[in-house]
């Protein structure tokens, strides 16, 4: 193992550069944000299917901070949402129950959907609510 | 008809012997010619002192410079533009070290890492663009002029032309502009079949054949004793 | 056929995690976000497809690659989304019982299947280099095709042929897409296709009702629509002209551009660089050894994967050594007659 651990090991930094698109990115968030005030249009940019390498992502981190509301959600895995510094602009993060990430989102709008309790599943916990009472 | 593969298979290898048996046609058949015997008393027996010529004839003698320091210029700036973008870009290069290793089983990787040095990728671009606007000027100089206009013929404008799209689509390749990369390749493959297959029936046989030419003017002065 | 909607609520997932999980299958199709909730729509109507699954000549890597889809929940649930009524390898079922449940899935879901096929198809000798219970996997897949709505040829070897394919080719191996021409056929090929890619594709098919816009080699445009060289990480070294010479050498742990050492990506299209293998963990170059061309067609025969790009097309040594023989004759020849021509013009004079 000697000749094994004489081998240098560089660790490659060009996957960590920042490339610029996050400023591109936060151009268009001020379109979106904007439109959203005027319209009441709602948004969301899937950030993997953007080119940004891992320098862009800490660029982004940096750049969006972190604002009044932070949500948990558990459901199929956990899901993060955080508040910019930007009110209306939230980062929501989707993982699976191995903590994969399946989907990274910003979203424009007033609440992301993840955390509005739907319809169907207050009837369905109506139901259980009222069973528990009898 | 995937151009890609055409252009990196067969289109190439016919390209490439084409251009071997018309340089071989031409060159054999120009050396080989019976040239008249020079039966007077020779000045100089070292007649080889006139291989000079080759060197000396790379600039105009200042009595013709008036006429003709614009094609010079242009020239040469052409000619080492368009150089240093085919020997110095590293795919250039290691396509060139394949034919060596292939054809006269030298595998210069192997000895000296890689056959020659190269250059960064953005300086060969800019050479590029050099010799693209050099070729321009010359074309338009040649368009303009009314004497130059008269005296040219296909070969000189087919020839501009075979020279001109393989830098061009070479840039365009690099440069990824204008359409998938794959097909940016196929163009430029292709348009170097091109400039293959005219090289030996047109005027760009002067990459060999000036040379011969000066070598056997040059050696034939001496003998006679005239200056160079 | 019950809808995948209630499928889905049946096996006790709220309608957020629902939602939550069109958002990802959104994002996996390399859709834009603000499709998830017609996708959600679309998938609570669906109706739960049967999907058969044929195995002809292949190493099983394909089956193996989907069946590493990361996560323990999400990506099966599309796989849990489909009837899997016939797969060869994975089934329990064999022998003549496998081959009934086959045929008894094509009959009762006659013109709605899917049709999902790994491997390529021998047609040498009549087909006997492949077969099953007696049966040639050409004919196997004539009937197949029949009652299908659509073929997808999955892995290289299904799309273009793949190594079986390649020189000389001794079994005849041909693609599904060179057999089946009256079946729309989508090709996701790959040696093998990245994980997500296949259940993007499956899952597009299955939410919409439709193939994806595919590209000229009948492959989504979605996910083969870019070269690796177009998405990689290791462009600005390209771009500047720093090339690892070998394996080890300093360019190399300096994460430079691979292409001397016989990166094929310029050529190929696939998702390698943006998606990544193994839930977006590293892919080839990432790792330090070039792009085959896996995804691309005879990626086999187009030279070695350790010559770069620019070699290796020029012919050989014994075409050249032809054509300078011929040059040679033909300039003596034109020489010789030249000279004829001046001897006869001194005599005249």
């Amino acid at each position: 193992m000697n000749a094994l651990d004489r081998i240098g090991v560089k660790v490659v930094a060009a996957a960590d550069l920042p490339t610029g698109n996050v400023k591109a990115l936060l151009h268009e968030l001020a379109e979106l944000l904007d439109a959203w005030l005027q319209r009441g249009e709602v948004a969301s940019i899937d950030l993997r299917s953007l080119p940004l390498s891992l320098g862009d992502y800490e660029e982004l981190r940096a750049a969006l901070g972190e604002g009044a509301v932070s949500a948990s959600v558990e459901a199929i895995g956990a899901s993060e949402v955080r508040e910019s510094r930007y009110p209306g602009v939230w980062r929501v993060t989707h993982r699976n129950e191995a903590g994969e990430v399946v989907a990274d989102l910003i979203e424009v709008c007033a609440l992301p959907e993840i955390l509005r309790a739907p319809v169907e599943d207050a009837a369905g916990g109506l139901i259980r609510l009222k069973e528990t009472l009898q | 008809m995937d151009w890609l593969a055409f252009a990196r298979g067969p289109g190439m290898k016919w390209a490439v012997a084409i251009f071997v048996i018309g340089v071989l046609w031409r060159l054999i058949g120009i050396l080989l010619l019976r040239g008249k015997k020079d039966l007077s008393e020779p000045r100089s027996r070292s007649a080889w002192k006139g291989l000079r010529l080759i060197g000396l004839r790379s600039w105009p003698r200042k009595e013709f410079l008036g006429g003709t320091a614009f094609g010079e210029i242009m020239g040469y700036t052409f000619h080492i533009g368009f150089f240093a973008a085919l020997f110095f870009y590293l795919p250039h290069i290691l396509f060139f070290e394949d034919v060596a290793k292939g054809v006269i089983g030298v595998n210069f990787k192997q000895i000296f890492g890689v056959a020659w040095p190269y250059l960064p990728s953005g300086i060969v671009y800019f050479f590029s663009a050099v010799s693209v606007a050099a070729l321009i000027a010359v074309l338009i100089h040649r368009v303009a002029d009314p004497v130059k206009r008269l005296l040219s013929n296909f070969d000189d404008y087919f020839s501009w032309f075979v020279t001109f799209t393989p830098i061009v689509t070479g840039m365009l390749a690099y440069s990824h502009f204008a359409g998938p990369y794959p097909t940016l390749l196929a163009v430029h493959l292709l348009s170097v079949e091109l400039l293959l297959v005219w090289f030996p029936f047109g005027k760009l046989m002067h990459a060999f054949t000036i040379f011969a030419a000066r070598a056997v003017q040059g050696t034939d002065f001496e003998r006679k004793g005239a200056s160079l | 056929m019950t809808t995948l909607g209630d499928s889905l609520l049946a096996s006790g997932i709220s309608r957020r995690a629902f939602l939550k999980f069109c958002t990802a299958l959104t994002s996996l199709m390399a859709l834009p976000p603000g499709m998830a909730p017609a996708v959600a729509q679309a998938l609570a109507k669906a109706k739960r497809p049967s999907v058969i699954w044929l195995s002809f000549q292949e190493c099983t890597g394909c089956t193996e690659s989907l069946t590493r889809t990361s996560s323990p929940t999400l990506e099966n649930l599309i796989l849990d989304m489909v009837s899997l009524d016939y797969h060869h390898t994975l089934q329990a079922a064999a022998g003549f019982a496998a081959e009934e449940a086959r045929e008894h899935a094509m009959k009762e879901f006659d013109g709605k299947y899917l049709l999902l096929v790994d491997g390529s198809i021998p047609t040498g000798d009549g087909g006997i280099y492949g077969t099953w219970g007696g049966e040639s996997f050409v004919d196997i897949l004539e009937q197949s095709v029949k009652g299908a709505a659509a073929v997808v040829a999955i892995g290289s070897c299904a799309s273009f042929g793949g190594l079986p394919k390649a020189n000389p080719n001794p079994t005849g191996a041909r693609a599904v897409s060179d057999l089946v021409k009256n079946k729309p056929v989508i090709n996701v090929p790959g040696c093998p296709p990245i994980a997500v890619v296949m259940t993007g594709v499956l899952a597009h098919y299955l939410t919409f009702g439709r193939i994806p816009e595919l590209d000229a080699q009948g492959r989504p445009v979605a996910f083969y629509g870019e070269t690796i060289h177009d998405r990689c990480y290791r462009r600005p070294f390209y771009d500047q002209g720093k090339f690892a010479k070998t394996f080890d050498d300093e360019g190399a742990r300096s994460g430079w551009c691979l292409y001397e050492l016989g990166c094929k990506g310029p050529i190929t299209h696939n998702a390698c660089a943006t998606v990544k293998w193994n839930a977006g963990t590293s892919f080839p170059i990432q790792s330090g050894h070039g792009c085959l061309g896996c995804s691309e067609p005879d990626f086999w025969d187009k030279g070695s994967f350790y010559k770069a790009l620019a070699t290796t097309s020029w012919g050989d040594a014994a075409t050249l050594g032809a054509a300078a023989a011929v040059g040679v004759a033909a300039g003596a020849a034109a020489a010789w007659m030249a000279r004829g021509r001046q001897d006869r013009i001194a005599k005249e004079k």
